[in-house]
Order: structure tokens, then C-alpha cells, then sequence
């Protein structure tokens, strides 16, 4: 089925092209909901409230991006929200200075370990993956895209409708952000 | 030397920390979020077609009320709009004279 055709069933409401809309980029949401979430229960509910925003606003997608650049959009927009609801009323422990770059703590408390790492690697993306949720916003969103999801810069350009060069920034800065972290936590 | 050799180790550590998320597979879906997913959207359906539905019902409610006072309305301004051109076609007095009669009587029985 062509990406028009589909749009064009969910807009009817048909509850089939829904299911087939979720057989196509159910697996690639939820990855990407996991890899910012770092979360399993959390991942599959902002999953399926992914979806369900699709059911709202299909009316209003005007097809200029494809459907699985929407979808990426929709699911960091909903992860966001979701963290900072979680974090209302914490306090973060992460000081960001003037010049955007993050002392961040990696706390020991931080235990998700991502399913599609490699057994010799789990130990290790446990204390980037601690690393990683300490980063501000954009940096986490554009690093987890390119890192976790495997997206070129460009694509995630699209995702986040943003510039090249301001991707290229976001993520060398949350690159650096992290190795910084990642010694201080190596020395300490 | 000491110091300096644990630098290293700590920036080869930072090194294959930074790299362990190469090469990293999808996890797999879990098995019911699909059918999660799909009874959510039916709930959701059904609500709004239920929303749209009662929406449809206070919309006609809205329109037979507010055409029934207006019917009302109309028919009511027809009939004193009726009875009044029946008084003006049976009366034989000009407007004018009608009024004179009203206040001082019919003037021409003043001689008599």
C-alpha cells in the first residue's frame, strides 16, 4: 500500500489501516520511545499515545514529510512530554552552564540496560545511557536519534525542523557533554 | 607515570563507553501492545462518535426550538398584522378622522 493511499484510510477511520500502520513503524516508535524514555512500561504507553495522536491530527498532516518522519516527530514530542511531567516537582541534580554545556551525574540508581545492545556491551550503555538522560532536551533527542535510531543528520534535520548546521552543533555539544561526564564518573 | 597511565585507561574506558551503543539492533516490540493499541482506538471511536452524535441531537434540539419561537413569532405579527388591515379596510374614516373620532366623537352627530 502506497503512504498516500494509507493516509487517506486513516483519515476514514479505518480501524485496518491502523493496524497496518502499526505492523509497518510500531517496532521503529517504540525503539526510539525506549531509547529516550529508557523505560519498558513507559516506552509502551507513549507508544500507543503516538498512534493515537495520529488518529488526531492525521486530518491535519499535509504530507509533506513521510510518514515515518512524522511519526519520529510525534514520538520525541510525546517522550518530552512525558519526562518533564515525570520530572515536575523534582529537582534535576544536572547544573547547565551559560555556554549550554551540563555537569551531568550518573547516578549508580540508573539500571536500564537497552534490549538491542550487545552482551559485551551491556554494562557499558548502562552508564552512557545514565549519561545520556542527564543531557538537555535537544541534545538527548538529536544524539538518541542519530545514536540509538541510526538516523543520518539530515533526517534528523526533518525531524526536528531545524537547520544542519544547529544538528551538527546539538550533537557535538552532547557528545562532549558526555565524555566529559563519562571521565569525571571513570575517575572518580 | 602512574597518573598519566590511569588517564589513558580512563579515556580508553570514555572510548568503548562512547561506543557501545554502535551497531545497536530494534528492540523487539512487546506482544500486545498491537491489540493495546487497537482497543484503545476503539475506545476512543466510540467516544467520538458518541460526542458526535449528541452534538448532532443538541444541534436539531438548538434549531427545532429556536424554529419554533420563530414560527411562533411570525404567525403571532401575521394575525395582529391581519386584524388591523381588517379594521382599517372596514373602517370608512381616514386614519386622521378615526383619531378625531376616538378623542371627540363623531363630529358630524354634533349638529344633529
Amino acid at each position: 500500500m502506497e503512504e498516500s493511499e494509507l493516509i487517506q484510510k486513516l483519515r476514514s477511520g479505518n480501524r485496518e489501516s491502523y493496524s497496518e500502520l502499526f505492523r509497518l513503524y510500531g517496532r521503529q516508535v517504540y525503539h526510539t520511545c525506549l531509547g529516550l524514555l529508557q523505560h519498558e512500561a513507559d516506552a509502551e504507553d507513549v507508544c500507543q499515545e503516538v498512534f493515537i495522536e495520529v488518529h488526531r491530527s492525521v486530518k491535519n498532516f499535509r504530507e509533506d514529510a513521510k510518514i515515518s518522519t512524522w511519526l519520529y516527530r510525534i514520538a520525541s514530542n510525546k517522550c518530552l512530554d512525558h519526562i518533564r511531567a515525570k520530572k515536575r516537582g523534582k529537582r534535576s541534580g544536572n547544573v547547565v552552564e551559560l555556554d549550554g554545556d551540563v555537569n551531568i551525574q550518573i547516578s549508580s540508581e540508573h539500571t536500564f540496560v537497552h534490549p538491542g545492545v550487545a552482551l559485551e556491551n551491556k554494562e557499558r550503555a548502562k552508564i552512557l545511557f545514565a549519561a545520556i538522560s542527564g543531557l538537555p532536551e535537544n541534545q538527548k533527542v538529536a544524539f538518541t536519534l542519530n545514536k540509538v535510531d541510526g538516523l543520518s543528520y539530515a533526517e534528523i534535520c526533518e525531524v526536528m525542523q531545524m537547520k544542519l548546521p544547529a544538528i551538527e552543533s546539538l550533537i557535538h555539544r552532547a557528545k562532549q557533554n558526555l565524555k566529559k561526564s563519562l571521565e569525571n564518573y571513570y575517575r572518580s | 607515570m602512574k597518573s598519566k597511565l590511569k588517564n589513558k585507561d580512563h579515556e580508553y574506558e570514555t572510548r568503548l563507553t562512547m561506543e557501545s551503543l554502535d551497531n545497536i539492533g530494534k528492540a523487539e516490540l512487546p506482544a500486545n501492545l498491537e491489540n493495546d493499541f487497537l482497543r484503545r482506538l476503539d475506545r476512543i471511536q466510540k467516544e467520538d462518535r458518541s460526542r458526535l452524535r449528541w452534538f448532532w441531537a443538541a444541534a436539531v434540539v438548538i434549531l427545532l426550538v429556536n424554529g419554533s419561537v420563530a414560527l411562533n413569532y411570525l404567525f403571532r405579527n401575521d394575525n395582529s398584522s391581519s386584524s388591523v388591515s381588517t379594521a382599517q379596510t372596514n373602517s370608512s374614516s381616514s386614519p386622521k378622522e378615526s383619531f378625531t373620532n376616538y378623542y371627540y366623537g363623531n363630529s358630524s352627530s354634533w349638529y344633529q
